[in-house]
């Protein structure tokens, strides 16, 4: 009796926690969310226009060219949906692992109308022309000061509530969130400094950008979803995490792996050639974390698989950890010269960079999102087959957009390689594959309407009252 | 584990119904302890040799100086034909006194050198085609006044001194480009040396010239021709012979697509 009494106490522990964070975490997943939508559909318009240059070729849209559409969908991606879901995750996550709730939730709320109006002044201002040309910088220079303090902000909040934890074993996805915590100020101050403030010579801001384009994904990224992964694959299965110690070697093998890599995408380009090839042993033996961390979801996984059909959360963030792995392995091979010299200046730039952030990142978040966000508003997802849809619609084109991006790019390096044949014939050796992969960007602008939908119906509180979660497949109760 | 909901007290009836997803969770997860298999460190070994290797090759001792990866040579490959034909030396020489002419001279004396208003026609002028002294003499330090140009007179433009714009080798091309383009004289060049003669006789004046104090028509700058103009006077011709010969000229003729 007293056992079945600690339980229930420990349930509206529970609760009251979620219910602290519910404000700021909600805001931060149904603007990123926004963001998302706001990105897929500029996914779709760059797409199109880096063949059909006269698609909305109105003079009023003179903003949606290809030069101007392509960073400002990279810039709502990266910082208006990936950062800032990954953020509501993290303060979720915090809060219930360490058992701490969040305290006065307004400030967060003011951090992230700051975060949205950083990100929407980046966006406008590359339709505006101030953007810059860097890749995940490209928002006008004045921005980043703005995104630096929303994020510290925030930080501030998740290191309060690690000091307010409950004594006991820190959980892994706590190691992870705070080193995302810490990274993203060093990295995006880094690359600011050296690139905006205080610039060198052309060539090391190059270098600079492409260290803190994978440095980003490596250290802000994969924490972040890490974080999630970890937490929800055991909680769903109610089972231990397989190995405390390969969670150890994963996580400080990424640690002081993660930094290291990024410039190898310039390998043969007038740097020491010592600086690409660190970069690219960092990510050879960032491997050995990486399999740590493979094969510790695996083995916690092992003999459950059934759970992947059924439970959304599951479902998303398995095949989240999936992509990580293939993200991960294929960044390794194209580190050798072989194979890199077709993957570093073509479309498979592009394939690399959504693998992360899209196939291995936001299907992840999504799963965090259909676990959490029922635990804050009170009701359950209205329906598992829209979910389902979500899913397939999300997979299918993430996994045909890198596919293409990845092998189109392939065909367009050769060509670029042919020197001695017309630049025109690279770009017609790309383009049966970007057509392709506008169809992708339509598949996944569809799954992501629903998502937004779906999730809008819930944060209004107009989700189901039953009793028992929405799955997937035929079940209806049960788990 | 929804059966939990009955259970519970009443009076929260409410916070019951809104708790009911909390209520059905699994227990928050722990770290297993499950020992790490020899399969993972055979791999990690595996992977360590790798990079190490990679490193070997690719790092090229960590010299800063050192840009080349091995493969990635930047060199001409075996089938490379470049893009049109090989510039004889002679129409180097010519092509960058025409930079020269187009940077300098062509806002005054026109790019078809024939002038305009009151400035006079270099096209067949008894000043490009007589002595190349006095020619050198007005470009080094302008002219003024009253002068007879193909028969007719001009004087009331000046033209200004170009002993501080242009170098010896850039006024030698210009001179060049002028004589073969509006006069027809190919078979020979003026050289540096010769500029640099009549720099050294007349450089440090003051003023600008009147047609009283110049040389003469028959006064020609001597000086040797370049190896390259040697077997014939004919520019198509001389395109055979120049290639691969030295001569003080060649040497500098790759600074003019710099000029300006």
């Amino acid at each position: 009796m007293t056992d079945d009494k600690k339980a229930d106490e420990d349930i509206l522990r529970r609760a009251a926690i979620d219910r602290s964070t519910r404000l700021p975490v909600l805001f931060f997943f149904t603007s990123a969310a926004v963001w998302l939508t706001v990105a897929v559909i500029l996914g779709f318009i760059q797409s199109v226009k880096f063949y059909y240059p006269g698609f909305l070729d109105a003079p009023w849209l003179f903003f949606l060219n290809y030069g101007r559409s392509n960073p400002a969908f990279m810039g709502a991606l990266v910082y208006g949906w990936a950062i800032q879901a990954g953020i509501g995750v993290a303060i979720w996550l915090m809060a219930r692992l360490c058992r701490a709730e969040v305290k006065n939730p307004m400030t967060l709320l003011v951090a992230g109308h700051f975060w949205n109006l950083g990100v929407l002044i980046g966006v406008v201002g590359i339709f505006a022309g101030y953007g810059t040309s860097m890749e995940w910088l490209a928002f006008p220079k004045a921005v980043w000061p703005i995104l630096l303090g929303a994020y510290s902000l925030v930080v501030i909040w998740l290191i309060t509530m690690f000091m307010r934890r409950e004594s006991g074993e820190v959980y892994i996805s706590v190691w992870y969130i705070l080193g995302a915590c810490f990274w993203f100020p060093w990295v995006y101050i880094t690359a600011n400094v050296f690139i905006h403030v205080l610039p060198g010579a052309a060539v090391a801001k190059a270098a600079t950008n492409a260290w803190f384009l994978s440095s980003m994904i490596f250290l802000v990224l994969v924490p972040l979803g890490l974080a999630s992964a970890y937490y929800f694959i055991p909680k769903i299965l109610g089972r231990p995490v397989h190995s405390s110690q390969l969670s150890l070697i994963g996580f400080w093998g990424l640690a002081i792996l993660g930094g290291w890599t990024g410039i190898q995408k310039l390998m043969g380009g007038p740097l020491p050639a010592w600086m690409p090839a660190v970069s690219g042993v960092a990510l050879i033996l960032i491997l050995v974390p990486v399999l740590a961390i493979a094969i510790n979801h695996h083995m916690t996984l092992r003999g459950n698989h059934k759970l992947v059909e059924t439970s959304p959360t599951m479902r998303f963030t398995a095949v989240g950890a999936l992509m990580f792995t293939v993200f991960c392995v294929l960044s390794a091979l194209c580190a050798f010269f072989s194979l890199g010299k077709f993957t570093q200046i073509s479309q498979t730039t592009t394939a690399f960079q959504l693998l992360a952030v899209y196939g291995f990142f936001t299907l992840t978040i999504f799963g965090a999102i259909y676990f959490i966000v029922p635990r804050l508003v009170g009701c359950e997802w209205i329906s598992g087959s829209r979910i389902q849809m979500h899913f397939w619609f999300s997979t299918y084109g993430i996994v045909s957009l890198v596919g293409l991006h990845f092998i189109g790019g392939m065909w367009q390096a050769a060509a670029y390689a042919q020197f001695d044949a017309p630049l025109e014939n690279a770009v017609s050796a790309g383009r049966p594959y970007a057509i392709g992969v506008s169809v992708a960007w339509a598949s996944i602008a569809i799954s992501n309407l629903i998502f937004l939908y779906h999730l809008g119906l819930m944060v209004l509180r107009l989700g189901r009252r039953g009793e028992g979660p929405a799955l997937l497949g035929h079940q209806h109760h049960a788990a | 584990m929804s059966t939990n909901n009955e259970n519970r007290d009443y009076e929260h009836k409410k916070s019951v119904r809104e708790h009911s997803s909390a209520g059905r969770e699994r227990k928050d997860p722990e770290t297993g302890f499950e020992p790490l298999s020899l399969w993972f460190f055979s791999i990690c070994v595996l992977v360590l040799i790798i990079g190490g290797g990679y490193l070997g090759a690719k790092s090229a001792g960590f010299d800063f100086g050192n840009l080349q990866v091995n493969g990635y040579r930047a060199e001409t490959p075996p089938n490379f034909a470049p893009a049109g034909p090989e510039l004889s030396e002679y129409d180097k020489y010519f092509n960058a006194g025409e930079a020269v002419y187009k940077a300098v001279c062509n806002g005054c004396h026109q790019s078809n050198g024939a002038g305009q208003g009151q400035i006079p026609p270099l096209v067949e002028s008894e000043w490009v085609t007589e002595g190349t002294e006095r020619m050198a003499q007005i470009i080094l330090n302008g002219i003024r006044g009253p002068i007879k140009v193909n028969g007719a007179s001009y004087g009331a433009q000046e033209m200004p001194a170009q002993k501080g714009a242009l170098n010896d080798l850039r006024v030698a091309q210009v001179m060049t480009y002028v004589r073969a383009k509006f006069a027809g004289i190919s078979d020979e060049i003026i050289t540096k040396e010769m500029v640099e003669d009549v720099r050294n006789r007349h450089g440090g004046r003051a003023t600008q010239y009147t047609v009283g104090e110049l040389a003469g028509a028959d006064v020609m700058l001597a000086g040797e021709q370049p190896a390259w103009m040697s077997p014939g006077g004919d520019p198509d011709s001389s395109e055979d012979s120049g290639e691969g010969e030295e001569s003080s000229l060649d040497d500098k003729a790759p600074e003019s697509n710099e000029a300006n």
